[in-house]
């Protein structure tokens, strides 16, 4: 098995069946990471095809000082503020038509059957619908932060270079849109936190 | 504690990323407030229920479309193992060839032609650019015909490979360079570009984008003469500073000497380059150096704004000391800049090389 490192270098000297093994096992993180920001599936597609073209274009400029991964979710990160600033809104409100298709009918979300579920939470495919749609009512910064911590579960640290702000902002960044998220979530789903009311 | 103090950290506690004292705070303080104890789980369960989401699916036909668009923006995709060893193969028959090639040429027009001892040095150095030029000037003073063709691109395919925010508006003359002008110059280069000469030729010397660019000026079902040999080599680790691109299609515009006549450039085209930058809609960040540069710095005063937080769009400079990089690259993506100039010549980007990201550019002017 090559090492990024090796991968990396070999497409640095031409080599694009190498760029196919680099880029195959994020192909599906910076799908998902896509959606998250941009809360619409079909430019999520298009926002994921646009970074890997990119990477490819300009892997001759990484020089190996970052990690690989943070490297490519940064250009994944621009190329979806491209695509925000593009449609002309700084932030969603309520977001539910972005899970539209183009009749207004809900999409069907595509989910995997393979990951386990955590034991204390046994979400139905309704809920993770849900979630997602609640997750998709926060401003872009927040709605990242989840997305980058909570949902692909980054470091703060690789969290600050790829949103180029400093720890301390991913934390209290991270703090605030869970409290927001939480409270979207009380209000929605309040079954879900009912062990826990006073 | 107070409770709003408690939970400006209930996130972090949550992550373990507390110290000792802090999280025995924490943990204090929800066994004894009943409201920052339902604060505390009702965050907690939040974090879960998005750890719980399970990844969704890639689109259909996701990996195939990409790679129809990869072999569309470098038709060289996936071939490229092929055409390397047939480039191989290609430079074993000119290194054969080569010196009896040089012979006849110089017979017959010794003044037309390079030195034919270039050559054999081309053949063993397949990797440098300069010297990979100049096998296919020469064919093509032979060839011209043939060549010519090869390297007019169909209109879409350069419209296709001219990425966004890549470049001002150009100056249309005849000198213009289309490779040259697309070249992807919003990924900072490597360290090693920041001691690259700083007065290129460009004519003489392609940048290193253009030797593993000119695969894409030719179509895929092309046969491959013994000239592109260039164009499948690996790109050399020396590369051309960006500023031998940009500035070499500036310098024959009319702006030259007269919007910037004080912008200092040893290589003559940085006031071009601000020339062209002023009529341009882009945002500059400017790192000085520490040496004299007051006629520079006076020409920025003259043409540009100071940037603010809502005037994030036209020409506009932030100026920086050389040493606080990281704080241009935290300020480059802040004001989403299309261009990073500096005028020092030994300016190491090398910290924030890969933070740097498409859209940024370095622009020498010293």
């Amino acid at each position: 098995m090559e090492s990024e490192k090796e991968l990396i270098a070999k497409i640095k000297s031409g080599d694009s069946l190498a760029f196919e093994k680099l880029i195959t096992p994020y192909q599906q993180k910076v799908y998902n990471i896509a959606v998250g920001i941009l809360c619409n599936y079909e430019d999520a597609d298009d926002a994921a095809q646009e970074t890997f073209i990119k990477v490819f274009k300009y892997i001759n400029n990484f020089s190996g000082k970052s990690l690989f991964y943070t490297w490519l979710y940064r250009i994944t990160y621009n190329v979806c503020l491209d695509i925000l600033r593009k449609r002309n809104k700084s932030h969603f409100g309520f977001i539910t038509k972005y899970f539209q298709n183009d009749e207004g009918d809900d999409m069907e979300l595509q989910l995997e059957d393979t990951a386990p579920l955590p034991d204390e939470i046994c979400m139905t495919f309704e809920t993770q619908d849900e979630v997602r749609r609640a997750i998709s009512k926060l401003k872009e910064h927040y709605r990242t932060a989840i997305v980058l911590r909570d949902i692909e579960g980054l470091p703060y640290e690789e969290i600050s270079k790829i949103l180029d702000i400093s720890e301390g902002t991913v934390k209290s960044r991270i703090n605030r849109a869970r409290a927001q998220l939480k409270d979207i979530l009380v209000k929605d789903f309040p079954e879900l936190f009912k062990n826990y009311s006073v | 504690m107070k409770c709003l103090e408690i939970r400006e950290i209930t996130s972090e506690f949550i992550d373990g990323g507390l110290d000792e004292k802090n999280s025995s705070l924490v943990k204090q303080h929800i066994s004894e407030c009943v409201e920052c104890s339902k604060y505390y789980n009702e965050i907690k369960t939040t974090v879960s229920l998005c750890n719980s989401l399970k990844p969704l699916t890639l689109p259909e036909n996701f990996s195939f479309r990409l790679n129809e668009k990869l072999k569309k923006s470098d038709p060289w995709y996936k071939n490229k193992k092929l055409y390397i060893s047939a480039a191989g193969l290609a430079a074993s028959i000119y290194l054969i060839a080569g010196p009896f090639y040089s012979l006849y040429m110089n017979i017959n027009n010794m003044q037309e032609q390079p030195q034919p001892t270039d050559y054999p040095q081309i053949v063993q150095n397949e990797a440098a650019a300069d010297n990979d030029k100049q096998p296919a000037e020469v064919l093509k003073k032979e060839e011209a015909p043939a060549t010519a063709s090869l390297k007019e691109k169909p209109p879409e395919q350069k419209k296709q490979e001219e990425p966004d925010r890549i470049l001002p508006p150009k100056e249309q003359n005849s000198d213009y360079n289309e490779n040259e002008a697309t070249l992807p110059q919003d990924i900072m280069p490597e360290p090693e570009i920041q001691s690259a000469p700083q007065k290129p030729a460009p004519q003489a010397t392609p940048s290193p984008q253009v030797s593993m660019k000119p695969e894409a000026t030719m179509p895929p079902e092309a046969t491959m003469p013994a000239v592109i040999i260039a164009a499948v080599t690996p790109a050399p680790v020396q590369e051309s500073p960006p500023e031998a691109v940009l500035f070499a299609d500036m310098d024959n515009s009319a702006e030259t000497k007269t919007a910037a006549p004080a912008a200092k450039s040893s290589g003559g085209g940085g006031g071009a380059a601000m020339a062209s930058l002023a009529k341009s809609e882009a945002t500059v960040l400017y790192i000085k150096n520490k040496g004299d540069n007051s006629d520079f710095k006076e020409w920025l005063a003259k043409n540009t704004a100071p940037i603010t937080e809502t005037n994030s769009h036209g020409f506009s400079v932030i100026s920086l000391s050389s040493e606080d990089y990281t704080k241009a690259a935290e300020i480059a993506q802040k004001y989403s800049l299309n261009y990073v100039i500096t005028d020092s010549a030994n300016a190491d980007f090398s910290a924030i090389s890969d933070l740097l990201t498409p859209g940024n550019y370095i622009i020498f002017t010293n």
